[in-house]
C-alpha cells in the first residue's frame, strides 16, 4: 500500500463571501514533489497555508500521514515552510536563525545563547536582563546540526553572518536550511524562487530538485511559473479560481490537459471551438465551414473545443495524408532563433500558431504565402470543459 | 509632449543650492544661524550665569570676583559636609526613598534640591514604566489586530487629545480628580472609598504625567510593530514556537527600537515637568522643574536656577547615554 504524507479531502476555504479554495482533494505520496500551479489568486497559497496551519479549512479535512491535523496549531505540526519573503529573523545571525527551530523543539542543551552564550549571560543591568529574556539555549547537538544543514545548502562558512549581509540567493538557501534542519515530514515552499533573477532561478530549480531526491522529503511547492513546475515536479496540481483543475505528471498535464484552462495555461496551444459530432470513423468538431477530426470523448457533446499544440502541426509535404489537412495563408511570423513561430489563417478565418524548427526551409514561409498544414487527430485533445 | 527648446537647465536658485560650497552655505546657514541665536547663545548665557552670584536685590553678579562653583555646591552639598559625605548621604537617602521597607541608612539629609532631583527622576521613571506597560499592549493591538481602517481611526483617537491645549487637558484632570469631582464621587457612590484625597498628591502628578505622555510611547512602539513582517511570526510558529515564544523571541526584540525611542520621549519631558506637578501636585510634590521655574520667577535667584537647569541637563544626557548603550546599538544619539 502506498503511504501518503499529505492528504486533502474535500477542503474548502471561505473568507467572508469570497471562496478562496473550493472542494480540493489530493494526496501526496511519501518522498514526492508535488507542485500547486496556477495564476495568482487561484487559491494555491491558501491551500499551502492550510497544510502549514496558518489557515483553518472551512470545510473538509487535512491529513498529515494518518493524522487529521485540521485543529493543530502551526507549531504542533510536523511541517516546515519556506516563505516567499524568506521571513528570516533580521535580529539573529544565520546560525541563530537555523538553530531557532531546534531550540523551540526542545533539543536539549544548557541555557545559553546559540552563539556560545557568554555574551548574554555576562552582560549585566538592563541590557543583560533583556538579553537573558530573549536568549535561547545552545548545545553541541544544535551546533552540529546547524553546521550540517549549512553544508547541505553549500554555505558552510556563513553561521556568524548577519542576515543583512547576505545576497538574495544566499538568503534563499538559509531560509531553506532553516526549514530543513528540523527534519520535517513535509516541506512547504511558497514561491521560494520568485525573488531571484532568471539565471539563479534556473540553477536553484535543479538544486532544489536534487536536494529533494537526495533527502527523500515530501515537497509541496507553490508557483505560478509553469516552466518551473514542469522542470521540478513529480506531480502537478493545476488550480484555477479555487478549484483543482487537474492532477497529474508533467507529461500528463502537457499532453492530456483535462480542461481548456489547463491546455491554455500550460505551454502554448491553439484552442478551436465548434460543434462536436460522432460518426463511423470517430469524431469531429465543426467550426464554420471547416470540420476537424478529433479523438472521440465519452462526455463530449454540443459546443466544445479541442486543443492542438503549435509544435504538433505539420507543414507543406509533411502535412499530406494526415487526418486533418487544410490550406492556409501565412499572416505573421515571429523569429525566435532556433524556432520559427508562424500565425496562419484557415479558410474559415480561424488563426492557428505553428512552430517550425528553422533549418533551411525559411524562405517558403514568408508572409502572404499559401501553404498546406495538417495534424493527426491523435495529436489533438478533445476538451469537454 | 513638445520639446522645450528654451530649456536651459535648472534655474539660478537651484544651481546655487546645488553648488558644492555655495550650496553648503545656503542650505545649512539659515538653520545654523537660527540654532545659534536662539538655542546655543542663550544656553551659553545660562552656563555663564550659573557661575555667578545673586545680588541682594535679585540681580545677577557676574564680575570676575563673583565667578565660581558656589551655586553647584549649594545645590549638592549640605552644610558642613565633605564631598564624600555628600555622595553617601545622597545615595543613602535615595535608597531610603525608593527601596520599599528600607529606611534611610544615613542620619543626615541631602540638600532639598537633591531630594527634588531624585523625586523628579523617580516621577520620570515611573511615568516611563507605566506608559510602557499601558502603551505597549495598546500599540500591539492597533498594529497587529485592528483592521487597516480601524488602525487609522485608533491612531487618530490616540492623537486626538493633542488637538486641545496642554493646559486645558491638565485642568481637565484637575476637575476630574478634585474633591466632589467625578472620580471622587464615583468612588464614594460605589462604596470603595469615601473622602479620599486625590488632587494635590503624588498620585495626581503621576496620573497627569502618564495621561499626557503615554501617546509618545504608543506611537513609536506602534511604528516599530507595524513595519514588522507578520510572516516572521508565522515562521517562528512554523518552527515550533508557540504564541508566547513567538512574541518573546521575535516580536519583542524587533520592537525594541520603538520601546527605546518611546522611553526617551516620555522620560525627558516627565523628569523636567513643570506645569503638571505645579497644577496637580501639592506642596510636598515639588519637582526640580518647578524649582527651576521658581528661581527664575518668585525666588529671583537666576544663578541657582541656571545651575539646577544645567545639572538636570547633564544628568539627562548621562541617563540617555547609559540607556542607549544598555539597549544595545539602537542609535538615537
Amino acid at each position: 500500500m502506498t503511504e501518503y504524507d499529505v492528504r486533502l479531502d474535500g477542503v474548502s476555504k471561505f473568507f467572508g463571501d469570497v471562496t478562496a479554495v473550493e472542494d480540493v482533494s489530493f494526496e501526496v505520496e511519501q518522498g514526492k514533489f508535488l507542485t500547486l500551479l496556477g495564476p495568482s489568486g487561484c487559491g494555491k497559497t491558501t491551500t499551502l497555508r492550510m497544510i502549514a496551519g496558518f489557515e483553518t479549512p472551512s470545510e473538509g479535512d487535512v491529513y498529515l500521514r494518518d493524522q487529521r491535523i485540521n485543529d493543530l496549531q502551526p507549531f504542533e505540526r510536523d511541517t516546515s515552510m519556506v516563505f516567499q519573503s524568506y521571513a528570516l529573523f533580521p535580529h539573529m545571525t544565520v546560525g541563530e536563525n537555523i538553530a531557532f527551530g531546534l531550540q523551540m523543539q526542545g533539543i536539549p542543551g544548557e541555557r545559553t545563547a546559540a552563539d556560545g552564550g557568554s555574551v548574554a549571560t555576562q552582560s549585566s543591568g538592563l541590557s543583560g536582563a533583556f538579553k537573558r529574556l530573549v536568549s535561547r539555549h545552545g548545545s553541541e547537538e544544535i551546533d552540529t546540526r546547524v553546521q550540517r544543514v549549512l553544508e547541505l545548502v553549500e554555505l558552510p562558512e556563513m553561521a556568524d553572518r548577519q542576515i543583512s549581509e547576505l545576497s538574495g540567493g544566499q538568503q534563499q538557501r538559509i531560509a531553506l536550511a532553516r526549514a530543513l534542519v528540523t527534519e520535517p515530514t513535509v516541506l512547504l515552499l511558497d514561491e521560494p524562487l520568485g525573488a531571484l533573477d532568471l539565471k539563479l532561478r534556473k540553477n536553484m530549480q535543479v538544486e532544489l530538485k536534487n536536494l529533494q531526491e537526495e533527502l527523500g522529503i515530501t515537497f509541496v511547492y507553490v508557483t505560478h511559473d509553469q516552466e518551473e513546475a514542469l522542470t521540478m515536479s513529480d506531480e502537478i496540481a493545476v488550480m484555477n479560481e479555487g478549484r483543482l483543475e487537474q492532477l497529474g505528471t508533467a507529461t500528463e498535464i502537457y499532453e492530456e490537459p483535462a480542461s481548456e484552462f489547463v491546455a491554455d495555461f500550460i505551454g502554448e496551444t491553439n484552442l478551436v471551438h465548434g460543434t462536436y459530432a460522432e460518426d463511423d470513423d470517430g469524431a469531429s468538431i465543426t467550426d464554420g465551414s471547416l470540420t476537424f477530426r478529433v479523438k472521440p470523448h465519452d462526455e463530449a457533446s454540443g459546443d466544445i473545443a479541442f486543443a492542438i499544440r503549435p509544435e504538433k502541426i505539420r507543414l507543406g509535404d509533411d502535412a499530406r495524408g494526415l487526418d486533418n489537412e487544410f490550406s492556409a495563408e501565412v499572416i505573421d511570423e515571429i523569429y525566435k532563433g532556433n524556432l520559427g513561430k508562424f500565425v496562419v489563417k484557415l479558410e474559415n478565418g480561424r488563426q492557428l500558431t505553428v512552430d517550425l524548427q528553422l533549418t533551411d526551409q525559411g524562405d517558403y514561409l514568408s508572409i502572404g504565402r499559401d501553404i498546406r498544414i495538417g495534424w493527426d487527430a491523435s495529436n489533438a485533445v478533445t476538451l469537454v470543459r | 509632449m513638445a520639446m522645450n527648446t528654451t530649456d536651459v537647465g535648472p534655474g539660478l536658485l537651484t544651481r546655487i543650492r546645488r553648488h558644492k560650497y555655495v550650496g553648503l552655505v545656503t542650505n545649512i546657514l539659515p538653520a545654523s544661524i537660527w540654532l545659534t541665536v536662539f538655542f546655543l547663545a542663550p544656553l551659553a548665557v545660562m552656563l555663564y550665569f550659573s557661575f555667578g552670584e545673586r545680588g541682594a536685590f535679585g540681580e545677577v553678579l557676574l564680575g570676575f570676583e563673583y565667578l565660581g562653583l558656589q551655586q553647584y555646591a549649594t545645590f549638592f552639598i549640605p552644610d558642613g559636609a565633605s564631598i564624600l559625605e555628600t555622595i553617601w548621604i545622597s545615595i543613602a537617602w535615595a535608597i531610603g526613598y525608593f527601596v520599599p521597607f528600607v529606611s534611610n541608612p544615613a542620619s543626615a539629609q541631602p540638600t532639598p534640591y537633591v531630594q527634588l532631583l531624585f523625586k523628579s527622576i523617580y516621577f520620570g521613571t515611573v511615568t516611563t514604566l507605566v506608559s510602557l506597560v499601558m502603551g505597549y499592549p495598546m500599540a500591539y493591538f492597533v498594529a497587529r489586530h485592528a483592521s487597516q481602517r480601524w488602525q487609522t481611526t485608533l491612531i487618530a483617537l490616540i492623537v486626538l487629545p493633542y488637538w486641545a491645549s496642554y493646559l486645558v487637558r491638565v485642568y481637565a484632570i484637575k476637575i476630574l480628580l478634585a474633591k466632589n469631582g467625578l472620580v471622587h464621587n464615583l468612588l464614594a457612590t460605589l462604596g470603595i472609598a469615601t473622602d479620599v484625597q486625590l488632587l494635590y498628591t503624588d498620585f495626581a502628578v503621576q496620573f497627569g504625567l502618564v495621561y499626557i505622555w503615554v501617546p509618545f510611547m504608543i506611537l513609536p512602539v506602534y511604528a516599530s510593530l507595524e513595519q514588522l513582517n507578520p510572516e516572521l511570526n508565522e515562521a517562528a510558529m512554523d518552527l515550533g514556537a508557540d504564541r508566547l515564544d513567538s512574541f518573546r523571541y521575535v516580536t519583542l526584540p524587533l520592537s525594541m527600537p520603538g520601546v527605546v525611542a518611546g522611553s526617551i520621549l516620555v522620560f525627558i519631558p516627565s523628569v523636567g515637568a513643570y506645569v503638571i506637578p505645579d497644577l496637580l501636585g501639592g506642596a510636598s510634590t515639588a519637582t526640580v522643574g518647578e524649582f527651576i521655574a521658581a528661581q527664575f520667577g518668585a525666588a529671583g535667584n537666576w544663578p541657582l536656577g541656571s545651575a539646577a537647569a544645567f545639572i538636570l541637563m547633564v544628568i539627562m544626557f548621562g541617563a540617555l547615554w547609559a540607556y542607549q548603550r544598555g539597549s544595545g546599538g539602537a542609535d538615537f544619539l
